[in-house]
Formats: C-alpha cells, sequence, structure tokens
C-alpha cells in the first residue's frame, strides 16, 4: 500500500506536481494515452471569467462580441445562476490546461486526469483533430491574428475592422471545406504567404490593366474557375472572389475563417471528447483510490462531483435542456467496456466484431478515428437505450400533436440509434449554404442556395446575415432556399452597390 | 513527459476589459434609453452596480439559422415514462411550433440581453453631455492644485527615487576614465606568476615586475569603489501650480410645512442627481447646502436631505443667507457660483417684493447660473392651461398657489442666467435635469 497523496482539501504547487506524478502513471501506462506535453496554469476566477469571453482561447483579437459574452457571463456568475468550469483545456502544443485556484485538491487532481491527459490524448489522436487543426502552431498564429487585426486598426480605423469582422462572424460557420483536405494552420507559411500576396499585387500592379476589356475567352474563365462546383465554404469564396475587398481586408476574412476552422473538429466531437475525458478521469479516481491513495472522504467528494457532471435530466423535467454530452458520451465508453469484457447475447449479436474483444484497444480506437454521429452510429448500444429510455418523436410543424414513433424496444433500437446519429450531423447543426453563383459578367449578383434539410425554413435572422454578406460582397446577395430541386424561398438584399467598407 | 506548471493568478485580470468597453460602446445608444428610463423609477444612490437590460437588435450578431416552426423532422428524447408507439402527444402552448419566446418591451419577441454595468460605467451614460454652463477657469490661491512633473535628474534624493540606469552609467563612466582593472586581468597576472614561480631556474626579474604591476592593480582596484556616491543619480520632480477650475453650487430647498411629503422626495432627487453629477464632473465643486423655512440653515448633506423640520414659508431668508454665504466664503473673483433652489411655489406673499429685490439686485448679477425647479401639484397641468387660457389665477382657489411661479418666470425672461421648470412627478426630473444641463446651451 501506497501513501496518501494529500488529507486535507488544500492544494499547493508540490502537491500539483505529486499528483500529476501519480495521474500520469495511470493514464500512461494503464490506459496507455498518447498525450502533448502538459502546462498546467493556475488561474483566478476572474481569469477564468477573462477565459470564457474570449471562446476559450488565450489570445484572441479585440471585438465587442467578446466583451458582450463577457459582460453576460460576469452577471450569470456575480449572480449565482452558474457556476464556472472547474477547467479549460486548449489544443495546443503545449497543451494548456487552465486550473482554477479556488478548486480543491480532489477537484484539481479530477481536472488533471480530465483535461490534462483525457481531453489531451483525444486532441493528441482524434482524426479530425489531427486533420483539421495544428497544435503546435495555434498560438503563435493567434498571435498573428491579434496583432495584425490590432495593427488594422490603427491604420484604417476601428469602426472599419469591427464592420468586416462582425460580417465575418455572421457567417463564420460557413467558412469550412469539409470535403476538401484543409491546410493546416501554419503560422511562419501564414506570414510568408501573406507578404508574397502583397508583393505580387504590388508589382503587378498597373492601372491600365484595369481599363483595358477582357476577352470573352478570358470572362468565361474567370467564371470557370470560380464555378467548377457550387462552394459551400462561403467565406473563402468571398476571400478570394469579391469585387470590392482591399488586401488587408481579405486578410482578415481570411484569419478569422482559420480561427474558426480550428473550432470545426470541437462542435463534431462534442460528445465523445467529453466522455473520454470523464472516463479518463473516473477511471483515475477509481485506480488511485485503489492503490491507496486517496482517501475515502475525498473519494466521496469527488462523486459528489462526478454525478453532478454527468446530470442527463428527462425530458419532462424543467431543467432538460437536451443531451448532456459528459452524461451520453461517458455512458457509452463506460458501455464499451462492458460490452467488451461481459457481452451479454444480445451484444455479441449487435457487436460481433469487438465483443470480448481487448476493452482499452476498442476505447482508442474510437476515440482516434470516430466523430460524434459517427460513434453514435457504430456504438450506441440497446443496452444503453433502455438505460436511458430514448424514444423518437416526429415533429410536423402542421400538425398540433407530436407523434411518437419509436421507443426502446427491439424494433425501436436501430432507428433510434440512427435518428440520434443523424442529430449530431453536421448538416443538422448549421443550415446547409453554398455559393451557387455570381454574376462577374453583369451586375456581379452572387447567389447563395440553402438546401433544405426536413423542411426546416430559415429564420427571421436571414435578412441580417444576408445583409452581412452582402457588407462584404458589395453586391447584391440573393438566397434561395431549394427543397426537392425547387426554389421554396426567397431572401435578397437591396441591389444598390456598396463598394467600400467605411 | 515534460510538464510545466505556472501561477498565472499574478497576471493581470481584466483582459476583457477592453472588449468590454468596446460592447459598451456599441450598446451605448441603447443603455442610453434604459438608464434614463430606470433611473427616474429608483433612487440614485444606493447603487454599486446597474443591472441593465437592453433588446438585443443593436448587438445581436445574426447567423444562419433554422425556424423551429418549420418542416417535419424526427428527434430523440431521453426518459421515456409510458410511452407506446403511436402515441399522440399534444405540443405545449403556442399551437404548431415551440414554444414563444416570452414578450419583451420592445414588442418584437425579441430576447432581452442582461447584464450588470459598473457604476462608473452608468455615471458615465447618465451624465453624458452635460456640464455646468458658463464655466470660468478662475485660479484661487488657496486652492493651489500642484501637479507633478519629471524634471531631469538631481544628485541627491530619497533612495526610492534612485534612478538605476542613470546611476549606473556613471558608475560605468567613472570606471573607464579611472582605468578600474578588470578582475579577469588580475587573476590572470595572477596565474602567469604562479607559472613563473613553478619555472626552473626562477625568473626573478620577471616576476618581481610582474609582482609590482600586480601589486599597482590591486591598489587601483581597492581605491576605486565599484559605485560612488558621485555617480548617483535620483529622479527629479517639480511640483507645479495647476489652473483650476472652482465652482460652488449652493443648493436651498424649502422644507416648510407646505412642501409635502411628495414634494420633498421630488426636489430630494433632483438635488441628488445634481449632486452625483458635480461631484463627478468637476474636482473643485464646493457645494453649500441651505434648507429654509421661515428661517434658513445652513446644514451638512446629511441634514439637508434627512432634515425633519417644518414651519411657514419666508423664502428670502434662504436666499439672504445664500447671499451672505457667497459674500462671505466665495468672492466673484475666485469662484463660479450657481444656485439651485426648489420649492413648491408657496411663499409667504408679503415676502414676494423682498424675494424680488433680493434677486434683482443681489444674486443673479453675482451667480453664473440660477436653476429654479418648482415641484407642482398634481392638478396644475390642469390648472395651468387653465390660467394660460385665461390670464389670471383661478379665483377661490384655497390657497394662493406659484406666486414664486410668475416672480421667476417673469424674470426668466429678463436674466438669461435664470432657468425654471416645473417638475411634476419623477419621470420628468431626467429631462428637466438634462435641459439645464445641456452642454451645448447658449446662455451667455
Amino acid at each position: 500500500m501506497s501513501q496518501l497523496l494529500y488529507t486535507g482539501s488544500e492544494w499547493s504547487f508540490e502537491l500539483l506536481e505529486k499528483v500529476y506524478g501519480e495521474c500520469e502513471k495511470i493514464a500512461l501506462d494503464e490506459l496507455k494515452l498518447r498525450v502533448y506535453p502538459n502546462q498546467l496554469e493556475v488561474i483566478s476566477s476572474e481569469q477564468m471569467l477573462d477565459a470564457y469571453a474570449s471562446s476559450g482561447l488565450p489570445i484572441l483579437y479585440k471585438h465587442w462580441s467578446y466583451g458582450k459574452h463577457f459582460s453576460a457571463e460576469e452577471r450569470n456568475y456575480k449572480k449565482g445562476y452558474t457556476g464556472l468550469a472547474y477547467e479549460i483545456v486548449i489544443n495546443s502544443n503545449p497543451c494548456i490546461n487552465y486550473l482554477m485556484e479556488e478548486n480543491t485538491i480532489t477537484t484539481q487532481t479530477t481536472v488533471i486526469a480530465h483535461a490534462a491527459f483525457g481531453h489531451n490524448h483525444f486532441f493528441r489522436n482524434n482524426y479530425l483533430f489531427r486533420q483539421w487543426t495544428d497544435a503546435s502552431h495555434i498560438i503563435n498564429y493567434l498571435i498573428f491574428a491579434k496583432n495584425y487585426i490590432n495593427d488594422c486598426e490603427e491604420k484604417y480605423g476601428v469602426e472599419v475592422v469591427e464592420k468586416i469582422v462582425d460580417s465575418c462572424h455572421a457567417i463564420a460557420k460557413h467558412g469550412i471545406s469539409r470535403y476538401k483536405r484543409p491546410v493546416k494552420l501554419n503560422i511562419y507559411e501564414e506570414t510568408e504567404k501573406k507578404e508574397e500576396r502583397e508583393e505580387y499585387l504590388r508589382k503587378v500592379y498597373n492601372d491600365l490593366w484595369r481599363t483595358i476589356p477582357k476577352t470573352k475567352k478570358q470572362e468565361k474563365k474567370k467564371k470557370d474557375v470560380a464555378f467548377s462546383d457550387p462552394e459551400e465554404n462561403v467565406l473563402y469564396f468571398i476571400e478570394k472572389n469579391s469585387p470590392i475587398l482591399k488586401t488587408w481586408q481579405r486578410e482578415i476574412v481570411r484569419i478569422i475563417r482559420k480561427i474558426n476552422q480550428y473550432f470545426y473538429p470541437q462542435y463534431q466531437t462534442k460528445v465523445m471528447n467529453e466522455g473520454w475525458a470523464t472516463f479518463t478521469h473516473f477511471y483515475t479516481m477509481n485506480r488511485l483510490h485503489e492503490k491507496g491513495l486517496l482517501t475515502d472522504g475525498a473519494m466521496l467528494e469527488f462523486f459528489h462531483m462526478h454525478s453532478g457532471i454527468l446530470y442527463q435530466a428527462d425530458f419532462n423535467n424543467k431543467g432538460y435542456n437536451g443531451f448532456n454530452p459528459y452524461y451520453l458520451g461517458f455512458e457509452m465508453f463506460k458501455d464499451i467496456r462492458r460490452i467488451c469484457e461481459k457481452p451479454t447475447d444480445e451484444d455479441k449479436e449487435w457487436f460481433p466484431d469487438f465483443a470480448n474483444t481487448n476493452w482499452l484497444d476498442t476505447c482508442l480506437n474510437a476515440v482516434a478515428n470516430y466523430r460524434d454521429e459517427s460513434f453514435i452510429r457504430q456504438f450506441l448500444s440497446p443496452t444503453l437505450i433502455r438505460k436511458m429510455r430514448l424514444f423518437i418523436l416526429n415533429n410536423n410543424t402542421e400538425e398540433d400533436h407530436y407523434i411518437v414513433k419509436h421507443i426502446h424496444n427491439k424494433k425501436g433500437y436501430k432507428y433510434i440509434r440512427e435518428t440520434l446519429a443523424n442529430q449530431y450531423e453536421i448538416g443538422n447543426m448549421i443550415p446547409d449554404i453554398q455559393v451557387h453563383d455570381a454574376k462577374f459578367k453583369g451586375d456581379r449578383t452572387l447567389i447563395l442556395h440553402h438546401n433544405v434539410n426536413n423542411g426546416k425554413s430559415l429564420d427571421k435572422y436571414t435578412n441580417n446575415v444576408l445583409t452581412h454578406v452582402k457588407r462584404l460582397w458589395g453586391y447584391k446577395v440573393i438566397l434561395h432556399s431549394i427543397e426537392n430541386g425547387e426554389i421554396k424561398e426567397n431572401y435578397s438584399t437591396s441591389s444598390e452597390p456598396q463598394l467600400e467598407i467605411t | 513527459m515534460t510538464k510545466y506548471i505556472i501561477d498565472r493568478r499574478l497576471n493581470p485580470k481584466g483582459k476583457s476589459l477592453s472588449n468590454r468597453q468596446r460592447f459598451i460602446r456599441r450598446a451605448k445608444k441603447y443603455l442610453k434609453e434604459r438608464i434614463h428610463k430606470n433611473i427616474i423609477d429608483r433612487s440614485i444612490t444606493d447603487k454599486g452596480k446597474e443591472s441593465i437590460s437592453i433588446p438585443t437588435g443593436g448587438i445581436n450578431e445574426p447567423i444562419f439559422g433554422t425556424n423551429p416552426k418549420t418542416g417535419n423532422y424526427d428527434f430523440i428524447l431521453p426518459g421515456n415514462k409510458d410511452f407506446l408507439v403511436g402515441d399522440k402527444i399534444k405540443k405545449p402552448e403556442g399551437g404548431k411550433g415551440g414554444s414563444d419566446s416570452k414578450a419583451s418591451e420592445s414588442g418584437d419577441g425579441e430576447d432581452e440581453f442582461a447584464f450588470s454595468l459598473t457604476r462608473d460605467e452608468y455615471m458615465d451614460i447618465v451624465f453624458e453631455d452635460l456640464e455646468l454652463p458658463n464655466m470660468e477657469e478662475k485660479n484661487r490661491e488657496d486652492v493651489v492644485v500642484l501637479e507633478s512633473r519629471r524634471a531631469g535628474y538631481t544628485l541627491d534624493g530619497s533612495p526610492s527615487q534612485l534612478n538605476i540606469e542613470q546611476s549606473l552609467i556613471r558608475s560605468l563612466g567613472r570606471r573607464i576614465a579611472l582605468k578600474f582593472p578588470k578582475k579577469r586581468k588580475i587573476e590572470e597576472l595572477e596565474k602567469e606568476l604562479a607559472e613563473l614561480e613553478k619555472e626552473e631556474p626562477t625568473p626573478f626579474v620577471k616576476i618581481k615586475e610582474l609582482k609590482e604591476r600586480l601589486k599597482l592593480l590591486q591598489r587601483k582596484h581597492n581605491a576605486i569603489s565599484f559605485i560612488d556616491p558621485i555617480d548617483l543619480r535620483f529622479n527629479n520632480f517639480v511640483k507645479e501650480p495647476k489652473p483650476t477650475t472652482t465652482a460652488v453650487m449652493i443648493c436651498v430647498m424649502d422644507v416648510s410645512a407646505s412642501m409635502g411629503k411628495r414634494e420633498k422626495e421630488l426636489s430630494k432627487r433632483f438635488f441628488l442627481l445634481l449632486y452625483l453629477f458635480l461631484e463627478r464632473k468637476y474636482e473643485h465643486v464646493d457645494v453649500v447646502f441651505i434648507r429654509h423655512h421661515t428661517e434658513a440653515v445652513e446644514c451638512n448633506e446629511e441634514a439637508f436631505f434627512h432634515s425633519k423640520e417644518t414651519g411657514g414659508t419666508i423664502v428670502s431668508s434662504g436666499l439672504a443667507l445664500a447671499n451672505q454665504v457667497l459674500k462671505d466664503r466665495y468672492s466673484p473673483e475666485d469662484w463660479n457660483a450657481y444656485i439651485a433652489q426648489a420649492s413648491d411655489g408657496d411663499n409667504f406673499i408679503n415676502d414676494q417684493p423682498t424675494l424680488e429685490n433680493m434677486l434683482v439686485n443681489n444674486l443673479l448679477p453675482k451667480v453664473k447660473f440660477y436653476t429654479y425647479i418648482e415641484i407642482s401639484d398634481l392638478y396644475e397641468r390642469s390648472k395651468n392651461l387653465f390660467t394660460d387660457i385665461i390670464g389670471t389665477q383661478v379665483p377661490g382657489h384655497p390657497r394662493e398657489r406659484s406666486n414664486m411661479w410668475e416672480l421667476y418666470d417673469k424674470l426668466s425672461h429678463q436674466y438669461s442666467n435664470l432657468v425654471c421648470k416645473k417638475i411634476q412627478n419623477s419621470k420628468e426630473i431626467i429631462p428637466v435635469f438634462r435641459e439645464f444641463f445641456f452642454k451645448k446651451r447658449e446662455t451667455a
């Protein structure tokens, strides 16, 4: 039996060091996690609020919307409506973990296991993060972005920069090329490229060219280049093709697009990421206790916190606010372990490929190669569906009744699994908007298409968003909602060109 | 596996401060409306933080989203109790769609965004673009404001003002000038000496020469200090008098029996607002409080707002005291004087000529600005309308109302530095206050 790590509730830096060492042993030796080096930073609650306001990023360009979020968070916190997160972890290399100073040592231990090992492993190994983000360069890129936008504000004025950023934020979620392999963020290349782009433009600038009419072929070429296919990356299209943006303005559009790309994997892996981190801390804390390193009191405190994190309200409960990703993810990983270790006949029938295999390998494989949607589609078991008593409702908005379509029975499992997986599909979270055409030869109208999903039309803010698009594009913007090949609804901005952002 | 544990608690907090300021700048228009609306309904003094909610319109960040009231789709819920396949569940109120968002004040059903302002932020907005009119820069000898300004370096000073950089620059220069031997050089010579001593046959001449050189260097080394008192430089500050803007504000309030609870309450509010405004906008404003019934007393702020005394009304007593105060303590060469008076308009009829005399001959020539607010009766408006039409007082009214108003109103046409307004309820306080002190008012 080893010595207890601690007995009280106060933490100290030496103690954090010791605790980290023990967590590390379990995480690396027993759970076989592969993580980035960790950087633990102890912060105060005010600093935690600050971190909230900038989407958890340690450095971000200045914008009023972050002040708005900060003000709301601050009020909610000070009035006691919400507590603060125990930690924030940043997908960077080294992996930055913020620990709050108010936490007890038991909380800190849990947080270290949860973030420094669970999330960290997920960031490093999940395929989406590997494809879309470059942990080694994100911090440098953020510094570059902040400085660049700051410089622009000094050079061109805060207000015009703010307008561009506002408009970019409005369509930031549509700044991703889902099916193309993305280029990772790389600060050195970015800076170099930026300079190259500017340099090239400087060199080739010749006012005469502007006045020479283009040949038909050139005109045709331009259109062809832009529209081999509809472009789903609206922001990218604007960055490259907007007739009115100046070089520095394009650069801002690019920066915001790139920073949003960094978040893309996060909202597609919320359930898995939190589930895996929770699974890791649960495993670690139990192992620490088994090894005799934690007191029973510390474990009780841990269970109290753990169950708080995992609270999942039923649909008819007042506090119901959708699925709790911590709960769903944790239960699924726990369930995978159960299926691997003690499969029932039903499990063997449903999961022949991994029932009775090594549970850790199966979990690590899931972490590396799935996102929420495919993870649920693959691993949600009938046992868990029964445990959570999931059921499908059909909502036909024309009717005044919901209809129960399936419940947790033999017939329903498959549908429930499909439907839940679909709910986590990106197309269900963000409307599918694509650039369809831009009349370069005519009046330069930009035509967007919205591909209607399940008959859901766009909400009342659509025209506001289009105004933002127009600000970046300069000319009229039209949006068609397309359902089954037919135009269902039309939205458009005024047709008066606005050739400069002022 | 490497790791670092860093204590960041000492890092500056308030990283979001500039973003917050940007946000407040952006939301200002909405904040202003809301604040002016809410300030009149509440007391201004007991506020640390202001909770303000504003419609999201001006500060919302629209993104493409779907309307939850459209479409035909399946969704999953947890916690089935006893539903079976095919059960129909009535949708919650709001008919076909999801629940409606609650109606807000703006009426368009949008959610409001709520957050807290600090007291400073709040006051900034309340008192934006207001100032004391006719302010002049006047220098008063006993209110000398000194400002510290850097003025190079001095040879002596307190240790806390020691300028290390400048001192070391001089130390270095002195050492170079005096050929301060380097420690390395001495060590080298010592080493050389040790080696020579080992040599066979011993080169006595060389050793002797070397020893002398070494001795010289060591003497020098001991003689020249690393840092000498003459190297020391201290930051020097000189204090310079700064021109100041000094003003005195005299608040005169009627606390006689004819001032009911409502009247007192309203004038209190007006003065409170005024007091906060002065305290905030100008550092050197003296405020004098005078309350009066048949006799006037100068009192402190506390007594001014919380006095319980009552009696008859002789307004001129208050003004006479104000005049006395001005004469004794605030000479017009040094001070800009402002008087703010609140009353219910009742005055002892025989006092009227004295009052007019006092105003015209003593006070109005002395003061920069004179504000008079009359807390009028709840029925005053209709009565006024009547008076305006007929041009005389309504006969038979039990009490001779507003004889003061007539006087002040008359004088305000003759004297541009007198303004008067009637306040009927708390909602009018802010507009009146703003009208009095709006920055670009054209009074000469």
